[in-house]
């Protein structure tokens, strides 16, 4: 898409021996990060003080320093303002990342967790986990929701790369929607035969950060930071998998090693990533295209870049839920009407290829 | 008509240079062998079921010597039942087919630009939030589905072309949005609401009587035959539309009346018992690879639709017999893994 071999052969050691015009574009990108990094911090401290009552700066950070459990304004800084902004940290670097791998491993710009339908994998996993096997918390039902996410990646990737139109990304993405459909089709069938996770799981099933309470959003981290490191020091081999198969062989890369460690990576961070906050769309899409719009074709930069858009955006995007109705829109109904968008309009604006 | 019949045997009907009826014998036999299969299982769906009536009650109700409480069971409930499952199955089919003949693409169908998601909407809308019956219902389910078509025909459309995946993919987007709005509603409604929602929603046979099924009839009837003389036109325009314009075809003209066509079987179908998915994509693709034909296959395409659709539906009824599933849970997960199927099998092939 936005490919440029001339980036594309750039050292990612920070030194660009053969780049001297002007600055170099690893500086270029240690600069970017200093007011993408402020975003974040600007869209979490949104997170913190905007919501069905705004709370005064001063008061977040008394609070946050002594909290006081018999105050009301500690109370809802500590039980509702923390949770969901630590859960936004959390689940948005995760998807964003998560997005970034799996656009990374199938070489495909239209696709995300929630489009290769891994989020509705796991989705139902957890609804099959509480209707059938009287999981309750999600300390538990995270497994089942790693599961869910591995089996669906797995599935899609198979059924995505099989025969000689292996890695034609239409075809994985049609491959990832019909399973995505076939999923939330039981999903649904068991929601509606059974109110009571029906009643459990509707907030839930439309990707939300306020259901959640800290302890949960923790019991998730470790999953999620494991996902991250695996995704960081795979940065490398997927710039070699970026070339395409055969050149990848050909530089004695393992392009199905590669993209098994990888797989792993997208089940603990899609997976966690929804049992915490549900199945969120979008964001995965979203994050990569602005991180390689500004960093190029190198996928550590990218990935460092996306881990840092997607928290931004789905803070953005929870705040605005907060404050758009009376009520408030689930996050994932915001992402879906940021993300869906450019999905439409990269499809407009780029050719794509036919089936 | 020359003999160039890439091998297939037909039978022809009518004078020998110009047959009124050319019927490839394949097909024809395959047709035949569903429309077999079809009529077991409507005898099938009439005559069993949850309430506790013997093949030989059902029979007498049938013709007309059964008691009040079995012929209301048998004639009510279950035979507009099973008749709307054939007639919507090949309705939902042929707009499939149409709609994958117009994109000349295999996933071009109603589910897939977005139609059923829109109208779920235009539904909930109505149901939830205006608070209006069941013909309001219906409306806002035909608006929806018709506004959400053109809004993605349109964003799928660049100088005048939407042929291809560029209007799928404009289609999965479009979708998910109206999707995430779809579990916002849903969501702001009481649970039992809710529920009752998602049962249409999900596109459900149940509960439809004689009223629907002749209301559906004269409309389907119809819009079918349209569709049936469009048929060469369509195929025509299979080649291409180069082709099809060079050889004299109004193409413009073919591909209105093919859309007004094919949404107006779907708006049938999804006004009457709500979003029934995957028929519409699965069924002509099924049919062109029963009857190894090259494209529009309209007559195996109809009645692999209304088979599936009956058979979900016999389906659907008898997975939990307490609690009857909506119909298109099963043809979405029977259609999808269908789909599945094929994309497996067509990478492995090659």
């Amino acid at each position: 898409m936005t490919s440029q071999p001339t980036t594309l052969g750039s050292a990612p050691q920070g030194v660009d021996p053969s780049a001297p015009v002007t600055e170099s574009p690893t500086k270029r990108r240690w600069i970017g990060l200093v007011p993408l990094v402020a975003l974040c911090v600007l869209a979490l401290a949104a997170s913190m003080l905007v919501g069905s009552r705004t709370i005064a700066v001063g008061d977040v950070i008394h609070f946050l320093v002594h909290p006081d459990p018999d105050d009301a304004l500690s109370q809802t800084i500590w039980f509702s303002r923390v949770p969901r902004t630590v859960l936004i940290l959390v689940a948005g670097a995760a998807l964003g990342v998560a997005g970034t791998l799996m656009q990374a491993v199938t070489r495909n710009p239209m696709t995300d967790p929630g489009i290769l339908g891994v989020n509705a994998g796991a989705s139902l996993a957890v609804v099959v986990g509480l209707a059938f096997f009287g999981v309750g918390d999600i300390s538990q039902y995270m497994w089942w929701s790693f599961a869910g996410a591995m089996v669906t990646s797995v599935l899609v990737f198979v059924i995505g790369n099989t025969g000689s139109a292996r890695g034609n990304p239409v075809r994985m993405t049609l491959s990832g929607v019909a399973l995505g459909a076939v999923l939330s089709g039981f999903s649904s069938a068991v929601l509606l035969t059974n109110s009571r996770v029906l009643e459990k799981l509707r907030g839930w099933s439309a990707g939300t950060t306020a259901s959640q309470p800290l302890e949960a959003t923790m019991a998730i981290v470790p999953f999620i930071a494991a996902g991250l490191a695996i995704a960081f020091l795979s940065a490398r081999s997927l710039n070699v998998l970026a070339l395409g198969e055969a050149s990848a062989v050909a530089l004695g890369a393992h392009p199905n090693r590669i993209r098994t460690v990888v797989l792993v990576a997208i089940a603990l961070l899609a997976g966690g990533a929804t049992a915490a906050a549900g199945p969120i769309g979008f964001l995965g899409l979203l994050a990569p295209h602005l991180a390689r719009m500004v960093v190029g074709p190198h996928q550590g930069w990218i990935l460092a870049y996306s881990a840092l858009i997607a928290p931004a955006v789905m803070g953005f995007a929870d705040v605005l839920g907060r404050v758009i109705t009376a009520g408030e829109v689930p996050v994932g109904v915001v992402t879906a009407f940021i993300g869906a968008p450019v999905l439409i309009y990269m499809v407009r604006r780029f050719r794509v290829a036919e089936m | 008509m020359t003999n160039l019949d890439f091998g297939r045997k037909v039978y022809r009907v009518g004078p020998r240079e110009r047959p009124f009826l050319v019927a490839d014998v394949r097909s024809t036999i395959i047709c035949g062998a569903i429309w077999i299969a079809i009529a077991v299982l409507a005898v099938y769906g009439v005559f069993s079921g949850s309430a506790q009536i013997t093949p030989a009650e059902a029979f007498q109700a049938l013709i007309g010597r059964g008691d009040s409480y079995t012929s209301m069971v048998v004639l009510e409930w279950r035979a507009p039942r099973v008749l709307l499952a054939v007639l919507l199955g090949a309705s939902l089919a042929i707009s499939g087919a149409i709609f994958q003949n117009l994109t000349g693409n295999p996933l071009g169908s109603p589910d897939v630009i977005g139609f059923q998601t829109g109208s779920y909407t235009g539904a909930l809308i109505v149901m939830l939030i205006l608070g209006g019956g069941s013909v309001e219902t219906m409306a806002g389910a035909l608006t929806g589905g018709i506004v959400t078509a053109f809004v993605v025909f349109f964003l799928a459309s660049k100088r005048g072309a939407v042929r291809g995946v560029r209007l799928i993919i404009v289609g999965i987007g479009v979708s998910a949005m109206l999707a995430s709005i779809n579990v916002w509603i849903l969501l702001t409604a009481t649970v039992e609401d809710a529920i009752m929602a998602s049962l249409w929603g999900a596109g459900n046979l149940s509960g439809v009587s004689w009223s629907t099924f002749w209301g559906v009839f004269g409309g389907s009837v119809l819009f079918l035959l349209a569709a049936l003389a469009l048929s060469r036109p369509m195929r025509l325009m299979q080649i291409g539309i180069p082709f099809a314009t060079a050889l004299g075809q109004n193409v413009r003209v073919v591909q209105i009346a093919a859309i007004v066509i094919g949404i107006g079987l779907t708006a049938l179908a999804t006004a009457s018992v709500g979003p029934i998915s995957f028929i519409a994509l699965a069924a002509p693709q099924i049919a062109r690879r029963v009857v190894r034909s090259d494209g529009l296959a309209l007559g195996p395409t109809a009645a692999i639709g209304s088979l599936l659709l009956l058979l979900a539906d016999v389906l659907a009824q008898r997975i939990y017999p307490d609690s009857p599933l909506p119909v298109g849970i099963v043809t979405v997960s029977i259609g999808g893994l269908y789909f599945l199927w094929l994309l497996l099998r067509e990478g492995k092939k090659k």
